[in-house]
């Protein structure tokens, strides 16, 4: 009896569902009023807390512009499930366009299929991920890594024997910054890699691969590592009562601190920002307003060779101890800028100790990228 | 007015209200429910829908399964896999969904006939089953025939969403079990082991049942979920053991067992679903989200275990009545 009572709810539901069928007008060339999503797929650590905040900031200057009319935002727990949901729940509010950052680059099908066949603009933002009729923005690990790895090299006059500690083996930004560091190498035949170890890109992880290699070899001339792992050597170096070398750094408002603490430390920070997303945003505002983009600007994707539709957004900016606008690894970089370490500490006076030095392409960086 | 009375009292009608009430919300905040929401719904929730209806049935006998998330990523990993091996779409998903089926068995012996708890047992298992898949699929990667994806997102016979047919063959799977005298044993089971194993229930082959039957919904799952993606990632389902818990308990299923049935998983875990919708359409600033998700479901929790908890009185009432 009571699966009677549920098949009349059913029922009704349904036919409630049927005469409600939103009929979707097609959108006239418009150049303003556009409602953008973005769909976050990780949200717990200050980095992608600061990606969310950038986005927010750029949405409501666009907001006043009258650019956009709203935007939404949502985020998830590596739950793929959930973002799908949420992404759904985006069309279904009827927005423009939907910015992912995806869970994991290929969940997101079923979502971006639907949301084409709606005529809605899909941006993949941040972490790259390959599907057709998308424009993929994200950050440029291979420049990021070669940056630094360049600097190394310059700052050992390319001879020396170097310890390399890694990212978690097999993760695709991994995999691009290796290889950065691979060719840069390449050019460097008296260099002499003694090990490479993956860190994880933890601090404790790096920490402890650090130390190991502290107690195996005698002569360390520099180390070559990425981001957030800087802070795990130098601890290393600090339990072994060691003389820290020059190595590469991270770009946290506490490695600055530390490093402008440490008068003989050599090192480097180049950001991997957290504006990438809101590049993203920029990109898909042009797009909306039916905009080109300059082949020549566009790259293989990441995730798939056979796509060229990937924007590289380039590291907003390379703190070396005095900036260095005209050293060899700034080459070619229009929208970086070389600052010193002072500049970067000014940057940063108003972020908490967590906070990553951040930038974004300004709309005049971003017009150049289209036709 | 007695089938009112019925339908109100019924465990899983708080968890269907809930969902009515949000979806009308939902329907309200978006400008009308489309067609298109409710395939697109389905399409999404089939996968977690399956898992709360699997996990459901370990907890009527008093027992709980949290390995069906880890299952989930196997089968789909296995899938790919299979399918880039050069098996065809209908080869690759049956082998997934054989691949769940012995997992379940293999959960079903530990718990069944080696007796280990089945939280402990099940805790085991699941970090062994996402090793597995680890193993074979160890990044995101790999691709689905899109026929694949075609097939899940059409019709079958027609006009019934492909989704609502695979939930169907577990929900019409467990009526039938429902009818046979298996269905009161694994009641009884729940309600006091002790005393159904003195009545001569087989309580190793009944927990051996239901855990197999719980991976049989997770291999199902496992299949909606990639067909949905056509894609394989080897964490795709590792949210989902506990979400499918709570969903199970939001649908009036009793973590001490013997109380409830399937529909309150599926109820529960459309609930869930629906929210995550409710609170993106509600456009809310993203530090807010977490918190109001949150507060809902917990609201959600209290009405529905407390709507439970009065049928419980009355069913301790009426035992202890009929008894003395």
């Amino acid at each position: 009896m009571k699966k009677r009572v549920l098949a009349i709810i059913m029922a009704g539901l349904m036919a409630a569902s049927m005469s409600s069928v939103c009929a979707y007008a097609e959108a006239e060339e418009k150049t303003e009023g556009f409602y953008i999503g973005l769909s976050n797929g990780y949200w717990g650590n200050t980095w992608r807390a600061q990606m969310v905040e950038d986005f927010e900031t750029k949405a409501e200057e666009y907001k006043e512009q009258g650019i956009l009319s709203d935007y939404m935002i949502s985020n998830t727990n590596s739950d793929a499930t959930e973002q799908l949901n949420q992404i759904n729940a985006m069309i279904d509010s009827g927005v423009d366009a939907i910015l992912i950052d995806a869970v994991s680059p290929t969940t997101i099908k079923s979502a971006v299929e639907k949301a084409k066949a709606k005529g809605i603009l899909v941006v993949i933002a941040n972490d790259p991920a390959a599907y057709e009729d998308t424009i993929c923005v994200c950050g440029d690990n291979y420049t990021w890594q070669k940056i630094q790895a360049m600097w190394l090299m310059e700052q050992i006059e390319g001879k020396g024997d170097i310890v390399k500690i890694t990212g978690v083996s097999g993760n695709a930004a991994d995999t691009i910054r290796e290889q950065a560091n691979d060719d840069v190498l390449a050019d460097y035949p008296d260099v002499n890699v003694l090990t490479s170890a993956p860190g994880n890109w933890s601090q404790t992880d790096a920490q402890s691969v650090m130390t190991t290699f502290l107690s195996s070899y005698d002569n360390i001339d520099a180390v070559l590592e990425q981001d957030v792992m800087a802070e795990g050597v130098i601890k290393a170096y600090e339990n072994a009562n060691k003389d820290i070398p020059v190595m590469t750094g991270d770009y946290t408002k506490s490695f600055f601190t530390k490093w402008a603490e440490m008068e003989d430390l050599n090192t480097i920070g180049v950001p991997y920002a957290p504006g990438n997303a809101t590049v993203a945003l920029e990109v898909a505002v042009r797009l909306l307003q039916g905009k080109e983009i300059d082949e020549s600007n566009l790259v293989a994707n990441p995730m798939d060779e056979n796509m060229i539709n990937t924007i590289m957004v380039a590291p907003p900016y390379v703190v070396t101890k005095e900036a260095q606008p005209d050293a060899a690894w700034m080459e070619g970089l229009e929208n970086t800028e070389a600052i010193s370490l002072d500049e970067a500490m000014e940057l940063l006076k108003d972020s908490a100790d967590t906070a990553a030095l951040d930038g974004y392409m300004s709309d005049e960086a971003v017009d150049k990228l289209f036709k | 007015m007695n089938k009112v009375k019925k339908l109100i009292s019924w465990n899983a009608f708080p968890a269907l209200l809930l969902f009515v009430i949000f979806l009308g919300i939902n329907g309200i905040m978006t400008g009308g429910l489309s067609v298109s929401f409710f395939r697109s719904f389905i399409s999404t929730n089939a996968g977690a829908i399956c898992v709360a209806i699997g996990v459901t049935a370990t907890i009527l006998v008093a027992g709980t399964d949290i390995s069906l998330g880890s299952i989930v990523s196997l089968v789909n990993v296995v899938i790919v896999t299979a399918f880039e091996k050069g098996f065809s779409v209908p080869q690759a998903a049956t082998l997934g969904l054989l691949s769940a089926l012995l997992c379940g068995m293999f959960n079903g012996f530990i718990v069944g006939v080696m007796r280990i708890n089945p939280l402990l047992a099940t805790f085991a298992t699941s970090t062994a089953f996402a090793g597995i898949a680890l193993w074979i699929l160890p990044y995101p990667g790999g691709y689905i025939d899109f026929s694949f994806g075609d097939w899940y997102l059409g019709n079958m016979f027609g006009f019934i969403p492909t989704p609502v047919i695979l939930i169907g063959i577990l929900v019409i799977l467990w009526i039938l079990v429902m009818k046979l005298p298996m269905g009161l044993h694994i009641y009884a089971l729940g309600k006091d082991v002790k005393k159904a194993y003195a009545s001569g229930i087989n309580v190793a082959a009944l927990r051996f049942f239901v855990h197999t039957f719980a991976g049989l919904a997770a291999g199902i799952a496992g299949i909606c979920i990639s067909a949905n993606i056509c894609a394989g990632s080897p964490t795709v389902g590792s949210t989902m053991s506990m979400n499918s818990i709570a969903a199970a308990v939001i649908g009036g299923v009793s973590l001490n067992g013997g109380i409830g049935g399937i529909w309150g998983g599926i109820f529960g875990a459309s609930f869930l679903s629906i929210l995550i919708s409710i609170v993106v359409s509600a456009n809310l600033s993203s530090v807010v989200q977490s918190f109001i998700q949150g507060l809902i479901l917990l609201i959600g929790v209290t009405v529905s275990i407390a709507a439970a908890d009065k049928e419980l009185k009355t069913k301790i009432k009426r035992a202890i009545g009929g008894k003395r």
